[in-house]
């Protein structure tokens, strides 16, 4: 049959397949993007052309986490409270809100906010927002059904969540609705970090009736308070948004937001492809590939050459990219000297200058260097072979004698594999060999999850300005699968000065105890500290009040197009 | 003749059926948690624990097998793990756009091949001859990932001449198609030129042709009419070879380009552990071949006259 | 043509020798890296530059070439194993149940496009470069099986063989010692045929990141991190790719040259 199909009856084959593929075609449902409107005319607001570099898949806040997703709902709904171009909680749809003690928060809701149009409404137009619908947004947070992902927002720290969670009581009796434009949130025990956890896109305010009416596919038909309405999904090509007419928020001047018309965003894959389209003049923004970085931006942080008629925005990550130490390791899990020893032998100082070239921060310890917590006396581990040779004797092993090979696993991605090969290279001038390998970065996850190999590279990138949310790697409660201390930490010196930090109510105690935490993770040294990287963006010259922050998000609504 | 359809379609549904389990087992041997892969990290183990009460993972594997089975006689293939997607439409959109790729690459260089390959000959030039096809064989050697590289950079960047990157269906959608199509083309150009330019030659030197040069035909008339369409036969063959190449190396191209195919579609559900897209495109090919396989078998004897003798 | 041969064979030959010693020819070691060094373009220190941790790019080109060859040789010695071995008897036992089977394998494999098939079993098995050898070989073998295959079935019908089985010589004799070595020639041009396409089926698996693991150098994976600097470091890029484009040109040439010689002869 083999040596039959070779010979002659492969051009009819082909014209065969041709046939019933075309057959096959026509026959397969075609899945429709859901079209409200499709009037995307260049008015006086214009089009701004943005791009994703993952695939967006779904609006319902509750379901995502992943940063483009982040960035395009936040256009779409809106919280309580949203992060300001300063780091600063400000008010949303939250007017005001009074506590005496972090332990009762009454918040005052925005009269006269409407939510999206939509065929969920009676009459097709969206209804005023009340109280009820933060009590039953923040209910669905910590839905077991809803498969949310956001349940930790509220679990350990709102009166009764637990219990809600757990499927013991009916309601949350933490969340109460004191009148139509009332909310309290009454916590087990007081917590400041409340109100910027509050400003996450998994807590945005969605209507009773869009979850109802759409069920499962809600993620395709949001609805919500925002700037802008979603009018195409289509995941793997293209989203489209277009300004909501009712908007409620204005201007200082008065003048109604958003200016924009409607956004097209595009899905490439690569930072690569995403700079050249926009160099060829069909992005409006794009992020700085790694590669081109020092081509395009000088010493000063200026653009230089052909791109000095562009702009540029940078704003330095509140991230830190690290190697996680797994503990429960044997050779690693008593042997402190050991992993110190791994810190100085790291010349990090030289890989962000030549691998990064320069566009990020050496990391001391966990605290990137933008937020108040930061301590610029900590004491780290600068680069000193000499320490690091010394250490691993106190270790036992001198001259990494004695030491196996230690299996390094990093995720895909030319940048992390250059930083990856200059680590290998610089342990292996103390004695210590590694063996890199590389894998899709959900394995990695499942493996560090695991323990299946000893040192692994993570990052951690805040959603929120927030040093708590970094120290939780570190909490003895937060081992995997839980949680995500990956390096299965545990110290009840640091437990204990975390959650002074977070029950203090003066910031400056707070910060102290933030300090005392973080030097004794880095004498402990659970991971190899790396640096903190820097995001930057490049736009077209013509566009204004592109504004950007460490998060990583924006706000489209103050966007306007000076062409 | 019944006895040996009724056996065809038993053969297929037993390549079918093996397939099928193949693909399930795959499943289980890949090292991925699809409950926990559809949710993320920061979820927790409840929620986990809903959704493979959902997805049934809790069951016994024969148990799942079955239900997969049920599934797939009723046509569903599931959703996408990490998309949601309905996977049989997604696939039949990735695939289209595919098969848009191919057949233009396909055509462009069955028609530039056979024109340049007849070029060659017509010249009656060694020189030329001999270039072309020295050309042809440097075309060949190029991998096609390398090659995409080249011509997005220069053609797409540099010259700025056309897009490098996305898709729009429809005419509208063809500048999109030009860079990738050219790309996945070159390969089968140069083999179709080349084979057209040989076989050409061959039949020029044939006594038939030869007749015809002394009558006074004019040349470029011999060659179009007469010889080439002698010099069809293999160069056909060449073309439904190359249509099986092609579907599967536009990977590279489509990676390159950004073109939503389904070599695209196969790696990344593969690399993210997506199984029902994969199982989906798994049976999807199947299907297509075994379904292509078994109409050419009946075709065969209506074709060939010899082999309905033998029958 | 027969000059390109030469050429051809002379540039494996040398570049084979070479790419087990690499730093005797350039003076670097392919895998030092060198910090302050990096993105230095082509210069008499650095004849092909280096890349963007400080390694000579030169030193591994010829080094990647090793990786290239092993898998390629590797990838071909298995896909002839599999291949002879199951065309041999598929084709010998024709009309059997064994040849119906084997057909029926070789079926399935020659449906599924080749490519993505190979992706999936090294996404499968993971990075290394002998799990890749392994990949390629147990996916492309279908095509020797199938060239042995109709061979073997030609030649059962000739009278040497009839000859052979009326004087009592058992199966397995004549398979080998009459049978195999006239139908091996067709599997070798395959074979060597084949080098170039494993060449680029590497090349292309490391660009996808899934081929040889760091810091050991392969073209596919030079050409897969110099593709985002093409435009500011081109010879990262370029320089491997060049040589990944001689190579397989050399070994479709030599290839070739074989198919006419042997072809000829029979």
């Amino acid at each position: 049959m083999l040596s039959k199909l070779k010979r002659s009856s492969l051009p009819v084959i082909a014209l065969l397949t041709l046939l019933i593929f075309t057959f096959i075609i026509g026959c397969a449902k075609k899945e429709g993007s859901p079209t409200k409107t499709e009037s995307l005319s260049l008015k006086r607001g214009g089009i701004f052309r943005d791009s994703v570099l993952s695939s967006v898949t779904s609006f319902d806040p509750v379901k995502t986490i992943d940063v483009a997703t982040l960035r395009l709902g936040q256009q779409i709904y809106q919280g309580l409270v949203e992060i300001d171009e300063n780091l600063t909680v400000v008010p949303l749809l939250a007017e005001f809100w009074e506590t005496p003690d972090n332990k009762i928060w009454t918040f005052h809701i925005r009269k006269g906010v409407k939510f999206h149009d939509d065929p969920a409404f009676t009459g097709n137009k969206g209804r005023e927002i009340t109280a009820h619908d933060i009590k039953y947004s923040f209910e669905r947070l910590l839905n077991p059904g809803a498969k949310t992902v956001g349940s930790w927002i509220f679990n350990d720290i709102v009166n009764g969540a637990k219990e809600y969670f757990d499927g013991k009581v009916k309601e949350v009796a933490g969340f109460k609705v004191i009148d139509d434009y009332t909310f309290v949130i009454e916590l087990i025990k007081p917590f400041y970090p409340l109100l910027t956890r509050l400003s996450l896109y998994l807590c945005s305010i969605v209507p009773r009736e869009g979850i109802e009416k759409y069920g499962e596919e809600y993620g395709q038909h949001p609805i919500g308070t925002g700037p802008f309405i979603l009018t195409k999904l289509v995941p793997d090509q293209e989203i489209v948004l277009s300004k909501n007419a009712h908007y409620w928020e204005k201007d200082a001047d008065g003048n109604q937001l958003p200016y924009l018309d409607g956004v097209k965003i595009k899905f490439i894959r690569e930072e690569m492809i995403q700079f050249k389209e926009f160099e060829a003049g069909n992005l409006d923004v794009s992020d700085i590939p790694t590669a081109m970085y020092s081509f395009i931006i000088d010493e000063s942080k200026k653009l230089k050459g052909k791109y000095s008629g562009y702009q540029l925005k940078t704003a330095p990550a509140i991230e830190v990219q690290y190697y996680v130490f797994i503990l429960a390791e044997k050779t690693f899990v008593t042997n402190k000297s050991l992993r110190q020893a791994f810190n100085y032998a790291i010349d990090k100082e030289s890989i962000v200058r030549n691998v990064l070239k320069g566009r990020a921060t050496v990391a001391k310890g966990v605290i990137p260097p933008v937020l108040l917590a930061y301590n610029p006396d900590l004491k780290g581990y600068s680069y000193s072979i000499e320490a690091a040779k010394g250490k691993l004797e106190e270790a036992g092993y001198p001259d990494g004698q004695g030491l196996p090979e230690f299996k390094l696993v990093i995720d895909t991605g030319v940048l992390t594999e250059a930083v990856a090969t200059a680590i290998q290279s610089q342990l292996l001038q103390v004695g210590v060999r590694t063996k890199i390998e590389i894998t899709q970065f959900n394995t990695l996850l499942e493996m560090a999850a695991k323990g299946k190999a000893s040192i692994f590279r993570l990052w951690f990138a805040a959603s929120y300005p927030e040093p708590e949310l970094f120290f939780i790697q570190f909490l003895s409660g937060y081992w995997p699968p839980l949680g995500f201390n990956f390096a299965r930490y545990t110290n009840p010196k640091f437990d204990d000065a975390f959650s002074k930090a977070t029950q203090t109510i003066s910031e400056s105690e707070r910060i102290k105890h933030y300090r005392e935490a973080e030097q004794i993770v880095v004498d402990d040294a659970p991971w190899i500290f790396l640096y903190h990287p820097e995001a930057a963006k490049i736009l077209q010259p013509y566009m204004r009040n592109y504004q950007f922050n460490g998060l990583q998000l924006s706000k489209y609504k103050y966007i306007w197009i000076d062409k | 003749m019944i006895k040996y359809l009724f056996n065809k379609l038993l053969f297929t549904l037993g390549v079918l059926l093996s397939v099928s389990l193949i693909t399930f087992i795959l499943s289980f041997v890949l090292p991925s948690d699809p409950a926990r892969a559809l949710l993320g990290i920061q979820a927790d183990e409840s929620a986990i624990e809903g959704i493979r009460k959902e997805l049934k993972l809790d069951k016994p594997l024969p148990v799942q097998y079955w239900e997969f089975l049920k599934r797939l006689s009723r046509g569903d293939l599931g959703r996408s793990y990490i998309t949601n997607r309905d996977v049989k439409s997604l696939i039949a959109e990735r695939f289209a756009a595919t098969f848009k790729l191919a057949m233009f690459a396909i055509t462009v260089a069955t028609i530039l091949g056979i024109s340049v390959g007849s070029f060659a000959v017509y010249t009656n030039s060694t020189a030329v001859y001999k270039s072309l096809t020295s050309l042809s064989v440097i075309f060949a050697s190029i991998p096609v990932f390398f090659l995409g590289l080249l011509v997005s950079l220069f053609i797409g960047s540099y010259l700025k001449l056309l897009p490098i990157s996305g898709y729009e269906p429809g005419l509208k959608g063809i500048k999109y198609i030009i860079l990738p199509g050219i790309t996945l083309g070159i390969y089968p150009f140069a083999l179709i030129s080349r084979l057209t330019a040989s076989r050409l030659l061959e039949i020029m030197e044939s006594d038939y042709v030869k007749a015809h040069f002394a009558m006074g035909i004019k040349r470029w008339k011999i060659v179009l009419i007469l010889a080439l369409r002698n010099a069809m036969n293999p160069v056909i063959t060449v073309i439904g070879n190359s249509v099986a190449i092609l579907l599967s190396g536009a990977f590279f191209v489509e990676y390159i380009f950004s073109w939503p195919g389904i070599g695209l579609l196969w790696v990344d559900s593969v690399l993210r552990y997506d199984f029902p897209v994969i199982t989906g495109i798994v049976m999807f090919s199947a299907m297509v071949f075994v379904v292509v396989s078994m109409v050419v078998d009946l075709l065969h004897p209506i074709i060939d006259p010899r082999i309905r003798a033998l029958q | 043509m027969r000059i390109f041969t030469i050429v051809a064979i002379v540039f494996i030959a040398i570049l084979a020798m070479v790419s087990f010693s690499p730093f005797q020819v350039t003076g670097y070691a392919p895998d030092n890296i060198s910090l302050p060094d990096t993105l230095s373009s082509p210069s008499p220190r650095h004849l092909f530059g280096s890349d963007n941790v400080g390694r000579d790019v030169f030193a591994r080109v010829i080094y990647g070439a090793r990786a290239s060859f092993l898998i390629a040789f590797g990838a071909q010695i298995i896909s002839f194993a599999i291949g002879i071995s199951v065309g041999v008897f598929s084709g010998y036992y024709n009309n059997h149940w064994v040849d119906r089977v084997c057909s029926f394998i070789m079926a399935s494999f020659h449906g599924f496009p080749f490519l993505l098939f190979v992706i999936a079993i090294t996404a499968a098995l993971g990075p290394g470069i002998y799990k890749i050898m392994t990949a390629i070989g147990i996916v492309n073998w279908v095509g020797i099986a199938g060239v042995t295959r109709s061979e073997v079935i030609s030649h059962s019908e000739k009278e040497y063989v009839i000859t052979a089985r009326s004087f009592g010589y058992s199966n397995f004799s004549i398979l080998f010692w009459h049978i195999l070595p006239n139908v091996i020639t067709s599997s070798l041009i395959v074979l060597i045929q084949g080098f170039g396409d494993v060449v680029a089926v590497e090349a292309g698996l490391s660009f996808l990141g899934l081929g040889v693991p760091p810091p050991t150098a392969s073209w596919g994976k030079m050409i897969f991190t110099g593709k985002d600097y093409i435009t500011t470091a081109w010879w990262m890029s370029v320089l491997p790719g060049i040589f990944l484009v001689m190579t397989i040109l050399s070994f479709n040439i030599i290839g070739e040259e074989l198919m006419k010689r042997w072809t000829r002869r029979k």
